[in-house]
C-alpha cells in the first residue's frame, strides 16, 4: 500500500513537472518567418492589469509588465543580460561596473551585483535596492534592482509612493525619436518610478514629484487636494492624438533597437576630444548596428561577443559573434564550426603580422578603442560620468577618471584592451580588510571639512548683493582668479594683470577687466570721500550678512581700521600691523583673521577647477575626524580609517603624519573594452613591428599613473607592460632587437639563396649523372 | 600534432640505431642466432650505455676524430664545423624543447638567441657547403651519407627560406602558419639527417 502511495507521489510530481515545462514551452512563441515588424497598435494596461482611458481625468501609467504582456512573456525578459545582474548565477567576463561617484567626499567606488574582480557588492556599502535604484536608475533599462520583489523591499524605500522601475521596452525598442533619455533620468530623480517610462517615450507628459509627498501617499490617494505648488502627486497626462477611438496606441516598435537606444548608456569618448573629431566605429560605418551583433531572442540573453562567452551562455551561438567568428572562419571545436562573414564581415589577411599575434592578443588589442600613448588616454562613459542628460543643470561630470587603454589579459590568456578606474572611498581597515564607507557617513564626520569653496563662496554672495555694484565680486588668489559659478561654487582662471601685495586681493570683474572692490583712497581726508566710504560701509554690511561670523567685519588701511559699530560706519586707529592698500578681513579684539581661512584657501588653489577634489591636508582632517566621530562608539578595537585613492591607501602613521602604502583594495578595477573598432589604416602595427616592439613604445611603456580625487604626489605609478605580466627589460631588448632585423633580413637572403642555388646546380648535375647525359668524372 | 610526429620520429630513429648497431655486433662477433636474444639485447645496451660515461668512448671519439683528421683541419674550418654544431645544436635544443615539453611556442630570451643563432647558422651552413660540397657531390660516390649531407643542406635552406620569410610583409595569416609548420618539418628533417649522418659517419666500420 504505502509502496503504491509512493509511486503515485512520483507520478503526480512527474505530470506536474512536464505540465509545466509544458508552459514554459507554450510560451515561446516561435518566428513565424515574417522580417517585418508588426504594428504595435495596442491598448495600455497599467500596473493592475487595467486598461487605460486616456481621457479620464487621473489615468495611470502604463505597465509592460501587462501591456506588452499578452506576446512577450515579461518573466522571460526579466532574465536577460541587461536584467538579470540579481537573479544570474554566470557572471561572465567583467564588464563596466556601476560607480557610485560622489564628488564631496571624493568617493568613485565600482559597484556590481555580478562578482567581478574588484567591484564590491551594494550590500556591502549597505545599499539597498531603493538607493541603488534612485542612484543609477538614470542609465538602468529597469527591472532588477528597480522592479524588486514584495519581500525584498526595505523599510526605508518609497516603492509605496514611486511604484517600481519596470524593464522598459521602450528605453531600447521606441523607434520614435521622442524617445527622450534625458525625461527617464529627471523622473528617476523625482522619484517618479512607474511613471518614467511613459515620460521618456513621448506617449504623454507627466508632472509632480513623488519624492515630495509623504511617504503614506499611495497611488490610489490619486491628486494631492490640498498642494497644488509643491507636493503635487505625480501624473501623467497622455497625448490623446496618438490613442485611435479604441484607446489603442500606436507603439513605433523596432525589433532590433536603433544604435541611438544603446548610446544612451554606452556611449564612450576621448574625455578631450571636440565633437567633430569623433570617430564612429567601423561597423557603424558601413551600416551596421549594434544589434546586428549584439542579438537576443526573447530570453534577452544577449550576445556580448566576447570570445568564450558561449562556454557561459551554451544555448546561444555566441562563438558565431566574436572578431574571430565572423571574420576569421575559426572553430569553436572541430565538432562545432561558426558561421563566419556574417554581415559581410572580411577576411583579414594580416600581412606581415607574424602569427603568434594571432594567438596571443584578442582582435581589440591592435583594433579597438584609443591608440597607446605615452599616456592613457582619459574617457567619459555614460554611465560613470553620467552623459546623455541634458537640462537646465549640466549632469555630466569628469570625475571618475576612466582611463584605456591598459593591455591585460584575458580568461583565455591573451592580451585584452581594457578600461580602467582607481577607485577612491574612505575606509575601515580591520587588520587586511578594508570595509568601503557610505559618502553620508564620511560627510556626517567631516563636516565643512569636505566644503573648502563653501566659505569663500558664502562671501562672494554676500558681496554681491552691494548695490549699483554692476560688476561680480571676486578674489585673486596665487595667480588666479576665483569667481561663483551657476551652481553656486567657484570658478578659477588664471590673472594676467599685475599680481597686488595682498595675499587675497578682493576685486569686481566686469568685461574681464578687475577693478579693487575698495580702492585705495586718501586715509587722512575727513570726512573720506562719500563714494567710497559707501562702498566700504557696503562691504562690511554686505559681511555682517554672513553666516555665523565668527569675527567682525573690518577694513584696515594703514593705521585705520574702518568698521560698522552699532550701526554706524567709524574709522579708529589701528595699532596692529599697518596694511598699504584697504584689505578685508574679520577683527575681534585687536587680532585679524583672513576673510577666508588659510586652510580653506589651499583647498580652493589646489582644487578648483582641476580634477582632483580633496587636499592631503583635507584627508588628514577627515581621517582624525572620522576616528573621533567613531571614539566612543568601538572604543578598544583596532580598526583604523583609511582612504583609497589614486592608487594607494593614506592613514595617518603614529607621528600623525599622512602616510600613503599599497593595498589591495586600491588596485585599479579593469574591465575590457570592444569598442570604437578602429579602421584598419589606424589599427595597431600598420607602421610596422616597432608600433610596439622599441625601446619606449607606449604599448609596453606607457606611464600608468594613480588618478583620483586626490591632489597628491604620491601617486602610483606603474608601466604598461606590468599589466601584461611582461617583464619590461625584456620587452625593451627585444624591442632593440628590431634595429639589428633589417640586417638578419639581408643575411638570411643571401644565405638562402647561396643555399638554393648550390642545391639547385646539384640537383642538376645530379639529374645529369642519373639519366648518363654528363659522364662521371674520375 | 608536430610533438608526437617529432618524438615518434625521433624514437623510431633512434630505436633503429640501436637495434642495427646491435645486428651489426652480433655479425661483426659472427654469433649464431640463439633463442637469448632479449637477454642479449639488454646486456649489450646496458654495456654500451655504461661505455658513453668511461674513458673508453672518449678515447673512442678521440681515435675517430684522429681518424677523421679533425685536428689537421685547419683552425678557420674547425672554428667553422664547431660553430655550425654549436649553433644547430643550440637551435635544436631551444626549438624542440618549447615543441615537446611546454605549451607554449617559444618565446623570451630562447627566442631571440634562437633568432640569432639562427643567422650564425645560416651562414656556417653556406660556408660549410662551400668547403665541402664538392667531397660530397654524388659525381664522387653515390653514397648514403651524400645523400644525408645533401637532405641537410635541403633542410637548412628551407630553414632560412622560412625565417626570412616569415619576417617579410609579403605573407598572409595562413601562409605563415604553413611557413611555420614548414620550418619545423625542416628542422626535423634536419635533426633526423644529422643524427643518422654522425652514426654513418663515426660508425666503426664506416670508411672515410
Amino acid at each position: 500500500m504505502r509502496q503504491k502511495s509512493i509511486q503515485i507521489g512520483i507520478l503526480l510530481f512527474l505530470l506536474v513537472g512536464l505540465s509545466q515545462v509544458l508552459a514554459q514551452e507554450k510560451e515561446k512563441i516561435p518566428w513565424d518567418g515574417n522580417r517585418t515588424v508588426p504594428v504595435h497598435n495596442i491598448p495600455l494596461k497599467d500596473e493592475f492589469n487595467e486598461a487605460i482611458i486616456p481621457t479620464e481625468s487621473f489615468p495611470l501609467p502604463f505597465s509592460s509588465r501587462y501591456t506588452c504582456a499578452p506576446c512577450h512573456v515579461y518573466s522571460q525578459v526579466s532574465q536577460g543580460l541587461h536584467f538579470n545582474a540579481l537573479s544570474s548565477d554566470k557572471d561572465g567576463r567583467p564588464g563596466e561596473p556601476w560607480i557610485w561617484v560622489d564628488e564631496d567626499t571624493g568617493t568613485a567606488i565600482p559597484l556590481s551585483y555580478r562578482n567581478w574582480p574588484g567591484v564590491f557588492h551594494p550590500e556591502e556599502l549597505g545599499l539597498t535596492f531603493w538607493e541603488f535604484t534612485l542612484l543609477f536608475g538614470r542609465h538602468m533599462t529597469g527591472g532588477g534592482a528597480g522592479d524588486p520583489a514584495v519581500d525584498e523591499t526595505n523599510p526605508d524605500s518609497r516603492w509605496n509612493v514611486s511604484g517600481t522601475l519596470e524593464i522598459n521596452c521602450l528605453a531600447c525598442h521606441n523607434n520614435s525619436r521622442k524617445q527622450s533619455h534625458s525625461e527617464w533620468a529627471f523622473q528617476i530623480l523625482r522619484q517618479n518610478l512607474r511613471w518614467a517610462a511613459v515620460a521618456s517615450s513621448g506617449l504623454g507628459e507627466v508632472g509632480g514629484m513623488a519624492s515630495r509627498l509623504p511617504g503614506t501617499w499611495d497611488i490610489y490617494d490619486g491628486p494631492n487636494p490640498d498642494d497644488s505648488e509643491y507636493a503635487i502627486a505625480p501624473y501623467v497626462r497622455y497625448d490623446k492624438t496618438q490613442f485611435n477611438s479604441k484607446h489603442e496606441v500606436f507603439f513605433d516598435i523596432n525589433h532590433k533597437p536603433d544604435d541611438e537606444r544603446c548610446l544612451a548608456c554606452h556611449s564612450v569618448s576621448p574625455a578631450s576630444q571636440s565633437q567633430f573629431l569623433a570617430e564612429s566605429d567601423v561597423h557603424t560605418s558601413v551600416g551596421i548596428q549594434c544589434a546586428d551583433c549584439h542579438r537576443n531572442d526573447i530570453s534577452h540573453a544577449m550576445i556580448r561577443g566576447y570570445e568564450g562567452e558561449s562556454e557561459y551562455y551554451g544555448k546561444l551561438p555566441a562563438s558565431d559573434f566574436t572578431c574571430r567568428g565572423c571574420h576569421l572562419r575559426e572553430k569553436k571545436s572541430q565538432k562545432q564550426d561558426v558561421s563566419s562573414g556574417r554581415l559581410g564581415a572580411p577576411y583579414p589577411f594580416h600581412k606581415k603580422i607574424p602569427p603568434v599575434h594571432i594567438e596571443k592578443l584578442s582582435c581589440t588589442a591592435c583594433h579597438s578603442g584609443s591608440l597607446p600613448k605615452k599616456h592613457l588616454t582619459r574617457v567619459k562613459t555614460s554611465r560613470a560620468n553620467r552623459l546623455g542628460i541634458y537640462g537646465i543643470a549640466r549632469w555630466d561630470m569628469d570625475f571618475p577618471s576612466v582611463q584605456e587603454p591598459v593591455f591585460h589579459r584575458d580568461s583565455s590568456g591573451r592580451l585584452t584592451p581594457n578600461r580602467l578606474i582607481w577607485p577612491s572611498f574612505w575606509g575601515c581597515l580591520e587588520g587586511e580588510e578594508i570595509s568601503p564607507l557610505r559618502p553620508d557617513t564620511v560627510k556626517e564626520a567631516a563636516g565643512p571639512i569636505l566644503y573648502p569653496e563653501s566659505e569663500a563662496v558664502e562671501i562672494l554672495s554676500a558681496l554681491s548683493l552691494i548695490p549699483n555694484l554692476e560688476a561680480n565680486p571676486v578674489f585673486v588668489f596665487s595667480g588666479r582668479v576665483y569667481e561663483i559659478n551657476f551652481d553656486g561654487g567657484l570658478d578659477a582662471s588664471e590673472y594676467s594683470g599685475e599680481m597686488p601685495e595682498a595675499k587675497v586681493f578682493w576685486a569686481l570683474k566686469k568685461n574681464n577687466s578687475l577693478s579693487p572692490l575698495i580702492p585705495e583712497f586718501d586715509r587722512e581726508s575727513d570726512p573720506l570721500d562719500r563714494d567710497i566710504e559707501y562702498r566700504i560701509q557696503d562691504a562690511l554690511e554686505a559681511l555682517n550678512n554672513v553666516k555665523k561670523p565668527p569675527y567682525e567685519p573690518a577694513l584696515i588701511y594703514g593705521n585705520k581700521v574702518y568698521q560698522i559699530s552699532e550701526g554706524y560706519f567709524e574709522a579708529k586707529e589701528w595699532d596692529g600691523e599697518t596694511q598699504d592698500s584697504p584689505g578685508l578681513c574679520w577683527l575681534k579684539d585687536n587680532e585679524i583673521k583672513n576673510l577666508i581661512s588659510e586652510f580653506d584657501l589651499n583647498a580652493i588653489k589646489e582644487t578648483v577647477d582641476y580634477p582632483e577634489i580633496l587636499t592631503e591636508e583635507q584627508v588628514k582632517k577627515i581621517l582624525t575626524a572620522l576616528s573621533e566621530a567613531d571614539a566612543f562608539q568601538d572604543f578598544g578595537t583596532s580598526k583604523e580609517y583609511v582612504y583609497i585613492s589614486n592608487g594607494k591607501m593614506f592613514r595617518i602613521n603614529r607621528q600623525g603624519s599622512l602616510e600613503a602604502s599599497e593595498h589591495p583594495a586600491s588596485e585599479p578595477v579593469l574591465w575590457p573594452l570592444a569598442h570604437q573598432v578602429r579602421p584598419v589604416q589606424q589599427s595597431l602595427g600598420i607602421n610596422g613591428c616597432s608600433d610596439c616592439h622599441s625601446w619606449s613604445s607606449a604599448f609596453f611603456f606607457a606611464d600608468v599613473t594613480g588618478t583620483g580625487a586626490l591632489e597628491t604626489k604620491y601617486s602610483a605609478k606603474r608601466s604598461a607592460h606590468s599589466f601584461m605580466g611582461l617583464g619590461g627589460l625584456y620587452q625593451k631588448i627585444f624591442g632593440l632587437s628590431f634595429y639589428a632585423r633589417p640586417f638578419l633580413k639581408v643575411v638570411l637572403f643571401i644565405a638562402a639563396l647561396f643555399l638554393g642555388s648550390i642545391l639547385i646546380i646539384m640537383f642538376v648535375k645530379t639529374l645529369g649523372f642519373l639519366t648518363g647525359l654528363l659522364e662521371k668524372r674520375r | 600534432m608536430f610533438s608526437m610526429i617529432s618524438s615518434a620520429f625521433f624514437i623510431l630513429v633512434i630505436a633503429f640505431l640501436i637495434y642495427f648497431s646491435y645486428t651489426k655486433q652480433r655479425k661483426a662477433d659472427k654469433e649464431s642466432p640463439d633463442k637469448k636474444q632479449v637477454p642479449n639485447f639488454s646486456s649489450w645496451l646496458v654495456k654500451k650505455s655504461h661505455s658513453f660515461f668511461t674513458a673508453s668512448f672518449k678515447e673512442h671519439t678521440k681515435n675517430i676524430g684522429r681518424k677523421y683528421a679533425l685536428s689537421e683541419l685547419p683552425i678557420t674550418e674547425k672554428i667553422i664545423w664547431g660553430g655550425l654544431v654549436f649553433s644547430f645544436l643550440s637551435l635544436f635544443l631551444s626549438g624542440f624543447f618549447f615543441s615537446l615539453f611546454s605549451l607554449r611556442r617559444m618565446f623570451g630570451i630562447p627566442l631571440m638567441l634562437h633568432i640569432v643563432l639562427g643567422g650564425l647558422f645560416a651562414v656556417l651552413l653556406c660556408v660549410c657547403l662551400y668547403l665541402s660540397a664538392k667531397k660530397f657531390s654524388f659525381s664522387s660516390s653515390f653514397s648514403f651519407k651524400n645523400i644525408l649531407f645533401w637532405i641537410f643542406m635541403l633542410s637548412g635552406f628551407f630553414l632560412s627560406g622560412t625565417s626570412l620569410c616569415m619576417m617579410l610583409p609579403l605573407f598572409t595569416y595562413r601562409t605563415q602558419l604553413f611557413l611555420f609548420e614548414l620550418h619545423r618539418y625542416s628542422a626535423l628533417t634536419a635533426t633526423l639527417t644529422a643524427i643518422l649522418f654522425l652514426y654513418t659517419a663515426f660508425s666503426n666500420n664506416e670508411k672515410r
